[in-house]
């Protein structure tokens, strides 16, 4: 061969080898991108990736006074990627044995280490990627999980996943419970947090995912993740103290006369905000629980309370005075119509005026005036629209959802089976049904001067601290009758304490004003049977003079042989009003103006607790002089001299924690992450707490005195 | 003016055109393709904000054009003359790298200064070029003398030893790119078939069951000895039994039999062939098989006992893809094939790779660019590339074979073995063709080091080339 072809040679095989290999890397990217090109694509962008949405953390319900009435605490579930990366055979192998036996020690203790050594051994041999190790784990109990063999190396290496969930709290228990409501991801939610969800749920963050198995999305830190917006507080109108003393003396009462359930609504006279509402029922295990919104949901005959609508209809229409007379014949049964009819309550009148058979709540009486004076003439039609005008017939728009209709027969629709008995029995409250919260609103209303208010709950949206919206008080009607109508009423409802039904429960303290009921639930039905069953109501305000609050209490069945609105639903209002009478500062003469404070480090009540990073911010947003002497998670306040000194609040393990001083959403968040029940009284910081700082943790309830 | 190798003078010659287009325009692109990663929606973003990758591989990408300048205006004949004392430079950077250098991913690889970093390896390829082009031309050299050989291997090794301190055996593996300038110099294609066949031997023990691979190729000797009988029937029988047995001694995991088996067949016919007086075959068929066995349990132990774990993945992503964690370490691989398979036939378009845009496929900008290309250009572009890249290395071969001085044709081969070995291991890891191994794609990687490195090998060529 000449040098020459071997040169040529030589070079066309190096010709060939360039042109071999860059065909074949050709052909690998036509493989990849056209012949399989369909499933990269499918894999690439519709299941490879996906964005995930990340709750956000739901936003608390506070009362009036901001206490937390409702608030999400972070709770943790932890699973475990037994073919991550890094988890290699030589670190499984090493460290199995006391991963499992601390497993078995600390997170599920029915499971033997021996148990857990073989469930994560096979799990690792089916290739499982996402192994559940516990849910609902506190901080607490994530961060001692984090020590532990194995998973101590984190994500990669370890294989520990870790997924953050949330958890509602009441840390006022049941108290408002229906009211407040219930957040339900698998169930319709109520009451405000249904209402409210809008506002509270927050936004939904994007978390990009992506799919290394079919069924398995890990997260990938990216630019394009979009962090949850935290849901917005909303502020409502509910004060914890009065909700607590009107759950406290409902329950009382249902208990004391065997009651079914029964319902107590406090209101504001002038703006119709709602301070309290109580909804109890008796539970299987006989305990009374919020476990309906009655006040809200529940519409029945009204029975006695709704004479004060017929009388001012009356009054109105210019057809009675409350001195005209009526025979009485000592409340014996008298027959509309051939339909007999007596007064609940015995008295001694045989005749009276409408004033006097208001005040003893004489069914005969009010339905005799208004048979006589709206039976004749289809008269019923006047009637019926002076119902309207009190707006009686409306829903009050309350914030919750599932109000009943208020249910107002039209005049003589003979569908809705009006007779000639509609009129005398509807004038004392049946053949007609309304909620005790439109009853209240229409109570409201008169001692309101006729004004009537939209009952409303919320005050307040929130976003971290700052107002975002106000919900001022809204006007249903400017006047619902003539101010001489409303007048007469309120003399007529004041009369009832004076002389009349609630008499007995009238204090020096303060006066009252209102009407009692005692209906007969299923009039027809029961009275036919023989065996009736009550409903006993009062729905009045106070002070009679100039009214600040208006209150309806209504008690269903009550089954120990008292049934009377008076003895039965009054004692109620009083404990209420009472209440608010001793604490109410406007119910008193103010006590010399001091001077005003200056903010100063010195005046301030400062002898707290609480998160180190919170209390740091808010200091500094006051321009309050620190020093901090620890780095702890929590810190304790003390004043020295001119500044503010934080030293490490340690929270021991095991032991329970020192919460005191401590706001009630840290205070909430350590001792429940602890494990313990935590039972709340009182607003403000904490003072005392029933268990002892040290002592041992056993799931038990601690009672926390705030103030 | 310049001399030719008799001495004469002859007039320099024009720069070769076709050539430098190609490289202006790879380096354009690759400057597309890194914008279109680095990318960002900031406000502070622009092309000249060197916080960003699209501007600081601008600033590379001017810095590169200027170095080209530069040596436009040297005279050629720097480079000869200086050719040994710039190699000596390159090894006393790789030298002082271990020493002074900072440790990225675990190679002590890099100088820093000032926020920018320098890969002194750039430097040694293109030092060890000049030195050994210089080195062959300067006398005889008899390539296939093992004497003179060793001591141009010794030109690569020194380089390739201080490499491996640092440790970074993907560049050390580049200098394996000199053989084929070996190779047009007269280097025996027998070099190159053991080195096939070791090749060979090396990737079937890995990609195979050791033992059945190995008696594979005890059973192909045996067949090939059979064949140069003369009466070979009945042992064409007997062959077909020992295969069946191996089979079913395989099935039934009885490969301990089946070796011993195997060994006395092969012992068998040797004996025959040695008693018909060819024990020159037996003496030279023999020792190979050996020497084949050892090199697999060879090949076996290096991959348990002397590769690192992350070269040990990288292995089995290349030649066990379906063994691999698609989480861990075939990851990069799936989410490369991904971008490209996603690119289809005309791709995404312009800054529409999700894919690379979400930093899926990582190293995107400087390793895995091609990925980019194939995202948002599909086949087309990426085909577009390869032949831009073929386009290259073929016009340097036809540089080099032009050439008057021996000193610039062993220049250009140098040249063309370093960019073809870069562009084929670097598209080839890309599709999982080769192992991944980290070395960037020349022209269009994101960074520095590299860019300067090859535009100063092509350069330089370019430059030499004028002297033709």
């Amino acid at each position: 061969m000449s040098v020459k072809k071997e040169v040529l040679t030589r070079l066309y095989i190096v010709f060939a080898c360039f042109a071999i290999l860059g065909a074949v890397i050709v052909w690998k990217v036509f493989q990849i991108a056209i012949i399989e090109g369909e499933e990269w694509r499918s894999q690439g962008e519709q299941s490879y990736v996906k964005y995930k949405e990340v709750e956000a953390e739901r936003g608390n319900i506070l009362a009036d006074d901001g206490s937390l009435l409702a608030s999400s605490l972070p709770y943790f579930e932890v699973r475990m990627d037994l073919r991550a990366g890094g988890l290699d055979d030589n670190l499984f192998n090493a460290e199995i044995d006391s991963l499992s036996w601390y497993l078995s020690k600390y997170v599920d203790r029915s499971r033997s280490a021996q148990s857990w050594k073989s469930h994560l051994v096979q799990n690792r041999q089916r290739d499982n990627r996402y192994m559940l190790i516990a849910k609902q784990l506190s901080l607490q109990e994530l961060n001692r999980l984090k020590t532990f063999p194995i998973l101590r190396y984190g994500q990669h290496k370890g294989g520990l996943i870790v997924q953050v969930q949330s958890r509602r709290v009441k840390p006022f228990k049941d108290l408002a419970h229906r009211t407040i409501g219930l957040y339900r991801e698998n169930a319709p939610s109520i009451g405000l947090e249904a209402t409210f969800d809008g506002v509270l749920k927050g936004e939904k963050g994007k978390q990009l995912m992506q799919k290394i198995r079919p069924d398995i999305w890990v997260p990938i830190d990216d630019l394009s993740s979009v962090n949850p917006k935290q849901g917005k507080d909303i502020v409502t109108t509910l004060n914890v103290t009065i909700q607590d003393i009107a759950h406290q003396s409902l329950t009382d009462a249902l208990r004391q006369h065997n009651a079914a359930f029964g319902t107590a609504i406090v209101m504001e006279v002038k703006t119709g905000q709602i301070k309290a509402m109580v909804n109890l029922g008796k539970s299987s295990n006989g305990r009374f629980v919020e476990d309906y919104n009655y006040a809200v949901g529940m519409s029945a005959e009204p029975g006695s309370t709704f004479k004060l609508a017929t009388l001012m209809a009356m009054l109105e229409d210019g057809l009675v005075t409350v001195e005209d007379s009526i025979e009485l014949n000592y409340g014996r049964p008298k027959s509309f119509y051939g339909q007999s009819m007596r007064d609940a309550e015995p008295h001694g009148y045989v005749k009276a005026t409408v004033k006097e058979s208001f005040q003893t709540s004489s069914n005969v009486g009010i339905a005799t005036v208004a048979d006589k004076v709206y039976s004749p003439d289809k008269g019923g039609r006047k009637y019926i629209e002076r119902l309207h005008q009190f707006g009686l017939n409306e829903k009050t728009g309350i914030e919750i959802e599932g109000e009943a209709k208020p249910y107002i027969k039209d005049a003589y629709n003979q569908d809705q089976m009006w007779s000639r008995t509609t009129i005398p029995w509807m004038a004392i409250g049946y053949e007609a049904k309304l909620t005790p919260l439109q009853i209240l609103n229409f109570y409201n209303a008169v001692a309101n001067g006729g004004e009537l208010m939209k009952p409303y709950l919320v005050t307040e949206v929130r976003e971290v601290g700052r107002t975002v919206k106000k919900f001022k008080p809204t006007v249903l009607k400017k006047q619902i009758a003539k101010a001489s109508t409303i007048e007469s009423a309120r003399h007529l409802l004041e009369g009832v304490v004076d002389q009349g039904t609630a008499k007995r429960y009238k204090t020096d303290k303060y006066t009252f004003a209102g009407k009692t009921g005692t209906s007969v639930i299923d009039y027809y039905t029961s009275e036919r049977k023989g065996k009736k069953k009550y409903q006993a109501s009062f729905a009045g305000y106070f002070p009679a003079d100039q009214p600040k609050y208006s209150v309806i209490v209504v008690i269903n069945d009550p089954g120990n042989g008292s049934f009377y609105g008076s003895s039965v639903a009054v004692p109620v209002f009083r404990a209420i009003a009472d209440h608010i009478y001793n604490v109410d500062p406007a119910f008193h003469k103010t006590i010399e103006k001091t001077t005003q404070p200056q903010l100063a480090v010195n005046d301030l009540p400062v002898s707290g607790a609480g998160y180190t990073k919170e209390l740091e911010e808010v200091f500094n947003f006051f321009g309050l002089r620190i020093r901090k002497e620890s780095d702890g998670q929590w810190a304790s306040v003390q004043v020295r001299d001119s500044l503010l000194l934080l030293t490490e609040r340690s929270l021991a393990e095991h032991t329970v924690p020192d919460v005191r001083g401590m706001g009630l959403r840290d205070a909430l968040y350590v001792l429940e992450n602890n494990g313990l029940d935590v039972r709340v009284n009182g607003t403000g910081k904490v003072r005392s707490q029933s268990v002892l700082p040290g002592g041992k943790l056993a799931g038990q309830t601690i009672f926390i005195e705030l103030n | 003016m310049v001399k030719n190798q008799y001495g004469a003078s002859v007039r320099e010659k024009s720069m070769d055109w076709i050539l430098l287009t190609i490289y202006l325009v790879l380096l354009f692109i690759g400057w597309l393709m890194v914008y279109t990663v680095g990318y960002r929606d900031d406000p502070d973003f622009s092309v000249f904000n060197i916080d960003y990758a699209p501007g600081r591989q601008l600033l590379f990408v001017g810095l590169s054009l200027l170095l080209f300048f530069i040596i436009a205006i040297i005279d050629w004949k720097f480079w000869r003359s200086f050719s040994y004392f710039i190699y000596l430079f390159a090894l006393v950077l790789l030298g002082g790298v271990l020493i002074f250098g900072a440790t990225i991913k675990g190679a002590t690889a890099w100088y820093t200064f000032m926020g920018f970093s320098f890969q002194p390896v750039e430097i040694a390829k293109f030092g060890t070029a000049l030195a050994l082009s210089n080195y062959l031309s300067s006398g005889s050299i008899n390539l296939n003398n093992t004497k003179e050989f060793s001591r141009v291997l010794a030109f690569l090794l020194l380089p390739v030893g201080l490499i491996m301190l640092q440790p970074d055996a993907g560049s050390a593996l580049i200098f394996i790119s000199f053989f084929i300038l070996f190779f047009r110099e007269g280097l025996s294609p027998v070099v190159y078939i053991i080195g096939a066949v070791l090749f060979s031997v090396f990737i079937g023990a890995l990609l195979f069951d050791i033992t059945a691979f190995l008696t594979a190729l005890v059973l192909t000797v045996i067949f090939l000895m059979i064949l140069t009988k003369r009466h070979k029937t009945y042992w064409l029988i007997g062959f077909v039994v020992l295969v069946v047995s191996n089979v079913l001694a395989y099935i039934e995991d009885l490969m301990l039999y089946a070796i011993i088996l195997d060994t006395l067949a092969l012992l068998a016919i040797s004996f025959m062939i040695w008693q018909r007086g060819e024990s020159r075959l037996v003496m030279t068929t023999l020792p190979s098989l050996m020497l084949c066995v050892g090199l697999a349990y060879a090949a076996d132990f290096t991959f348990n006992n002397v590769m690192l774990p992350h070269q040990q993945d990288r292995i089995n992503v290349w030649l066990h893809p379906d063994k691999c964690d698609p989480r861990g370490s075939l990851y990069n691989l799936l989410q490369s094939k991904m971008a490209i398979g996603s690119g289809g036939f005309s791709g995404k378009g312009f800054k529409q790779g999700t894919l690379t845009k979400l930093n899926y496929v990582p190293e995107q900008t400087t390793d895995f660019i091609f990925c980019t290309i194939g995202e948002e250009y599909g086949f087309i572009g990426s085909a577009a590339i390869i032949i831009l890249f073929m386009g290259m290395l073929f016009r340097i071969v036809v540089i080099a074979e032009r050439q008057r001085l021996l000193f610039v044709r062993h220049y250009a081969y140098c040249v063309a073995g370093i960019v073809f070995f870069h562009f084929f291991i670097n598209i080839g890891m890309t599709m999982g063709l080769v192992p991944v191994i980290g070395i960037p794609l020349p022209f269009l990687s994101y960074g520095g080091s590299s860019l300067l490195g090859f535009t100063l090998l092509l350069g330089v060529l370019l430059k030499l080339d004028t002297t033709r």
